[in-house]
C-alpha cells in the first residue's frame, strides 16, 4: 500500500497497482523517492478522493476488454464526470499534476463535450469570462462564418 | 485595472495550457461560435498552439475547400454537413496563384499584387523572385515551388525564399 498526504492534512491508503497509474508517483516509486507518506502540496482531500476512487476503478483496465468489464467502466466514467465546473478543473489540475493520462482525457473531453454545444451566454457565465470583444469584432466573426449561426436551437442553460 | 495573470487569460483560475488541452477536443465547426466569448478565446481557437495541442492529441481534422471559378471571378467554399459555405476570410483576390497546404495553413503562391496580408488560415508567400502560373508540391513538411513566369505580369515579390 502506498500513502498519499493532501495538502489539507489528509492521509489516504492506496494499493500501488492503482496509484501507479500516476506517472508522476510512478516514477517516484520506481527510484526510491517514496517515502512512507507522499505529499501531495497541490491537491486537496475532496479532490483526492475523486482521483482515488477514479484509481481504484481503473485498476484493472487492461483486463476489462477480456472480462466483458468494458461497459461497466464506460458507465462509470460517464457517472464519474458528472460533477460541477469547479470541481471538474480541480480533477483536471490533480490529474495533470500526477500525470494520469486516461483521466485527463476524460476528464478534458468531457469540458469539452459540454462546451460545444452551449450558448455564448451560457459558456461566458458558466466559467465566469468577461467579453472583451466590441461590437464590430463580433460583427466580424458572425460575418466570416454565417453558418455557424445556423441550425438547431443552442443549450443556454447554465450547468 | 484588473490584475489577470497572463497564465490563465482563457478560462479565470485554469493555466491557458489547461485550458487549451480541453479547447483542442472541440470540433472545428463549433469554433466560430466560440470565437465571441472573448478575444483571447479567439485568437487561441485560430492559433497555433491550437493546432500543435491537436496534433499531439491527434485530434487534427481534415476539411475540403473549393476554389470556384464563378463569372471569371475565383470563390472560396468550405464543405461543412454536407452543404458548401463561402469562405469570407481570404483578405484579397488571388489571381494566378496556386496553393499549397500545410498543417493548419493554406500557402498562396505566386500571385501579382504588391501588397501582402496575411490572417489565420491564408499565408501569402514571397518568393525570392516574384512570379505566376507556378506548381507546387508538399514533399516532407516542406513546400517545393516550380515553373512559373516571372515578370510578365507580375509585381516583383520580395526576398525570403
Amino acid at each position: 500500500m502506498v500513502k498519499l498526504k493532501s495538502n489539507d492534512d489528509k492521509e489516504f491508503e492506496v494499493e500501488e497497482a492503482a496509484v501507479i497509474q500516476s506517472e508522476m508517483i510512478k516514477n517516484m516509486i520506481e527510484d526510491g523517492c517514496a517515502t512512507s507518506v507522499i505529499p501531495l502540496p497541490n491537491i486537496d482531500s475532496k479532490t483526492l478522493i475523486k482521483v482515488i476512487e477514479y484509481l481504484n476503478k481503473h485498476i484493472n483496465m487492461g483486463k476489462a476488454a477480456e472480462t466483458g468489464e468494458e461497459d461497466d467502466l464506460k458507465e462509470f466514467d460517464e457517472q464519474f464526470v458528472n460533477m460541477g465546473w469547479e470541481e471538474l478543473f480541480d480533477v483536471i489540475m490533480a490529474a495533470n499534476y500526477l500525470n494520469i493520462h486516461e483521466l485527463m482525457e476524460l476528464c478534458c473531453q468531457s469540458a469539452a463535450d459540454r462546451l460545444k454545444n452551449k450558448s455564448v451566454r451560457a459558456v461566458r457565465e458558466m466559467l465566469k469570462i468577461t467579453n472583451d470583444l466590441t461590437e464590430e469584432e463580433e460583427q466580424e466573426i458572425i460575418n466570416d462564418a454565417p453558418w455557424a449561426f445556423e441550425g438547431p436551437e443552442i443549450d443556454d442553460t447554465v450547468n | 485595472m484588473v490584475d489577470v495573470s497572463p497564465q490563465s487569460q482563457l478560462i479565470p483560475n485554469l493555466p491557458d495550457v489547461i485550458a487549451l488541452q480541453c479547447l483542442a477536443r472541440i470540433p472545428h465547426s463549433h469554433h466560430p461560435k466560440l470565437f465571441l466569448i472573448s478575444k483571447s478565446w479567439r485568437s487561441t481557437l485560430n492559433s497555433s498552439a491550437l493546432y500543435n495541442t491537436q496534433s499531439l492529441l491527434r485530434t487534427t481534422e481534415t476539411f475540403l475547400y473549393l476554389n470556384l471559378c464563378i463569372n471569371f471571378t475565383f470563390h472560396w467554399y468550405t464543405l461543412i454537413s454536407h452543404k458548401l459555405f463561402p469562405v469570407c476570410s481570404m483578405p484579397v483576390k488571388s489571381i494566378r496563384s496556386d496553393f499549397a497546404v500545410l498543417g493548419s495553413k493554406i500557402y498562396v503562391i505566386g500571385r501579382s499584387i504588391s501588397e501582402i496580408p496575411s490572417n489565420n488560415m491564408w499565408v501569402f508567400l514571397l518568393m525570392r523572385i516574384g512570379r505566376e502560373f507556378v506548381t507546387t508540391g508538399v514533399v516532407n513538411g516542406k513546400i517545393y515551388v516550380m515553373g512559373g513566369c516571372v515578370r510578365l505580369w507580375g509585381q516583383g515579390l520580395c526576398d525570403r525564399g
